[in-house]
């Protein structure tokens, strides 16, 4: 009963090149992909999630190994049965204009509709659905160029989920969008993960989204291989700090978070709590200090006042530009 | 013991309602269709109406677009004395039915085909090749399909054959027809292939532009070659006329064209798939490579056949499929398939109502006509790319 819905065989993936030579760029990779998991694929640029992400669409074949899907392999379903276990959204730029939310989504019917493309009462309920489950249902009758990028992708997520797969994989779904946009796609994701019994696996470089979101991560190394695992226990025994440790940054494993790896300008003891303390020492961070909090001589001593204000060295400053500047004339 | 054997034995009981085809996430949805907000009419697309409209103006244009080229014409044939002729009844000038049934009424017939045909044509190769001005003119195909026709005629091994003569003759017209086609689909065959390589747009216009230049190179060695009523018969073809085809043509052509037509209108699904770029259609589960190619050889039969009988006509693929767009306001194939053929229909009687100046014997080559129309709206298209949507 718990077979993965997609798993990988010893899969390597990369190119073929001339005189039947190939060059892999991930190898021996045994991933599994539960029902209704959220998986995000995470690795830095030119890792090879996208060639990863090729060969799991079936849009590019395996050097060697294989991925199966439901226990069939790729290659064993037509292109039609393939497109009723498996959908995709992609970072292909659309050049199509005046279609409407609702015909983008009819789109996604192409597996089950006869030889026209003439929508069933049926199909015609699965793209409601499709759309309401995205909170798209406001972008039914808006054209696709009226559409904002976020926008975009809710209803590029909305037309591969008409398509009523058992997987959808997504490329890059968040590259070019702000923020709250972001959070606001990869929680859709998410949820529709968790409700619809719908496994869905995402790449991203996006580490604070991953880890805030992902039931698990594909963590792609350097040597070409990837670490599976819950965002948890990935920081916990390291292996993602090691994932990016060929850059200048620095995984701060309490935090979950990357740090600029700069040499500390200098020392100072801060005595605060609460909100403003947290932003305090963010601040003091930033500007290349080493916080410490337990007593210590030789070094500037920051306090916070009762009314949010705070001391420098008997010093009174309103707010943390002011703390910083004395410090910076010391 | 038995007892409970015996209800084990039975068939389940069966679910209430017939549940439709088996659906992956059928309770979601179910859930949904309970909901008040999900009132059909909120989903009803508004441009239904509209769209209905539309195709009721382009009918009835059409229709006016026959009746000005059955009466306005180098001799003014009183409207009675048309309807007269095509009911079957006598007429003061006998005369006058040899105009109306041997000229008339296959020029309409033509241009009739060839607004549709190059129109079709056009919207085929746009969505396939994902390039607005992409068209059997500019990609080239219409030059291929001129290489064909002039190995036929400059290379037909008795002298004798013209293309006056290719009417009669069941040969020269398939001949004709064929090699144009397959010219046109090889040249389309090269396109594709580069198209698969190269992504910029821009470039495979220009390789269209110099593969236009070869085969026109081509055909200018074989004309030096040939002899003198060969050349004069391909030059005549070259500059392209819808007065000249006749109902021994129409025989040929008007079938070949519907042919060409109704695969066209059986790609309908393919060409949808294909507005979201090959990797969502092979992803929906099109085999993209064989669809291109149906596509490909629909264009090829549509545009050949419209080289081979009225010659190559420029810009007419590329205006039509973007008025209707324009029209429609919509990139559904399912709505642009129609809307392009009853857009072309009345574009090209305007065109060949235009060639034919009245009142007098000039006549002007078709592909100027429809160049002057066609032309400004190639040139909005391009300037109305900047944000590149456009399909």
């Amino acid at each position: 009963m718990n077979q993965p819905v997609l798993a990988t065989d010893n899969l390597s993936v990369g190119y073929h090149q001339r005189r039947g030579q190939s060059r892999s760029v991930l190898q021996n990779l045994n991933l599994s992909l539960a029902k209704g998991e959220f998986v995000c694929l995470l690795g830095a640029n030119g890792a090879g999630k996208s060639t990863l992400i090729r060969t799991l669409t079936h849009m590019q074949a395996p050097i060697s190994g294989s991925v199966t899907i439901n226990q069939q392999p790729l290659h064993h379903l037509s292109k039609a049965q393939l497109a009723k276990q498996l959908s995709v959204v992609l970072t292909d730029r659309l050049q199509v204009s005046n279609l409407t939310g609702y015909e983008l989504v009819s789109l996604g019917r192409m597996p089950y509709t006869n030889l026209f493309g003439s929508l069933n009462q049926h199909d015609h309920q699965v793209v409601r659905w499709a759309l309401h489950a995205t909170n798209s249902d406001d972008l039914a009758q808006r054209l696709l160029n009226e559409m904002s990028d976020g926008e975009r992708q809710r209803i590029m997520i909305a037309r591969a989920l008409a398509q009523e797969p058992a997987v959808m994989i997504l490329d890059e779904p968040t590259a070019f969008l702000d923020l709250p946009r972001r959070v606001e796609i990869t929680s859709l994701l998410r949820k529709l993960a968790h409700e619809t019994g719908l496994s869905v696996v995402m790449s991203t470089h996006d580490l604070d989204l991953a880890i805030g979101s992902a039931d698990r991560l594909w963590l792609v190394f350097d040597d070409g291989s990837i670490e599976c695992g819950t965002p948890e226990d990935l920081i916990l025994d390291g292996r993602l700090a090691q994932t990016f440790r060929k850059s200048q940054l620095q995984f701060d494993q309490q935090r979950g978070g990357f740090r600029a790896q700069t040499q500390p300008i200098g020392q100072v003891r801060l005595s605060a709590n609460g909100l403003h303390g947290q932003w305090m020492q963010h601040a003091l961070e930033r500007a290349g200090y080493h916080v410490l909090n337990a007593k210590q001589a030789d070094c500037p001593h920051i306090q916070q006042l009762e009314n949010d204000c705070w001391q420098v060295e008997h010093q009174p400053c309103a707010n943390i530009d002011q703390v910083l500047a004395y410090l910076g004339n010391i | 013991m038995q007892k409970q054997q015996l209800r084990l034995a039975q068939p389940e009981p069966k679910p209430a309602e017939a549940s439709p085809p088996k659906s992956r996430f059928a309770n979601h949805i179910a859930a949904l269709q309970t909901q008040p907000s999900q009132a059909a009419s909120r989903w009803q697309p508004s441009s239904k109406r509209r769209n209905i409209w539309l195709f009721g103006l382009l009918i009835v244009l059409s229709m006016v677009g026959v009746v000005l080229s059955l009466t306005w014409s180098s001799v003014d044939i009183p409207l009675s004395s048309v309807a007269d002729i095509l009911l079957g009844r006598p007429t003061a000038q006998p005369a006058w039915r040899t105009i109306i049934v041997d000229i008339r009424l296959p020029r309409i017939i033509t241009a009739i085909l060839v607004g549709m045909a190059l129109g079709l044509a056009g919207l085929q190769l746009q969505t396939i090749f994902r390039n607005p001005l992409a068209e059997p003119f500019t990609l080239g195909v219409s030059s291929g399909a001129s290489l064909g026709v002039a190995l036929v005629i400059l290379l037909a091994p008795s002298s004798g054959i013209s293309f006056a003569a290719l009417g009669s003759n069941v040969f020269g017209n398939l001949g004709t027809v064929g090699s144009a086609i397959v010219g046109g689909l090889s040249v389309l065959g090269i396109m594709m292939v580069v198209a698969s390589r190269v992504r910029d747009m821009t470039i495979i216009l220009l390789l269209g532009v110099i593969l236009s230049a070869m085969t026109y190179a081509l055909v200018t060695v074989l004309i030096f070659f040939a002899n003198e009523s060969q050349t004069r018969a391909f030059v005549e073809w070259q500059l392209g006329s819808f007065t000249r085809v006749r109902w021994g043509e129409l025989r040929y052509f008007v079938p070949v064209t519907v042919i060409g037509a109704l695969i066209a209108c059986l790609t309908t699904k393919h060409l949808n798939a294909l507005l979201l770029g090959e990797h969502y259609a092979q992803s929906s589960g099109i085999n993209v490579q064989r669809a291109r190619w149906i596509i490909m050889g629909s264009a090829s039969i549509m545009a050949g056949t419209v080289v081979a009988y009225a010659g190559p006509i420029g810009f007419v693929g590329i205006a039509i499929p973007h008025l209707a767009r324009g029209l429609f306001k919509t990139s559904d194939h399912r709505v642009l398939v129609p809307a392009t053929i009853l857009t072309g229909i009345p574009f090209a009687l305007a065109c060949g109502i235009l060639a034919e100046v009245p009142s007098s014997s000039l006549q002007l080559p078709i592909d100027a006509a429809t160049s002057l129309f066609g032309a400004p709206v190639a040139a909005w298209v391009l300037l109305r790319m900047k944000r590149g949507a456009w399909m």
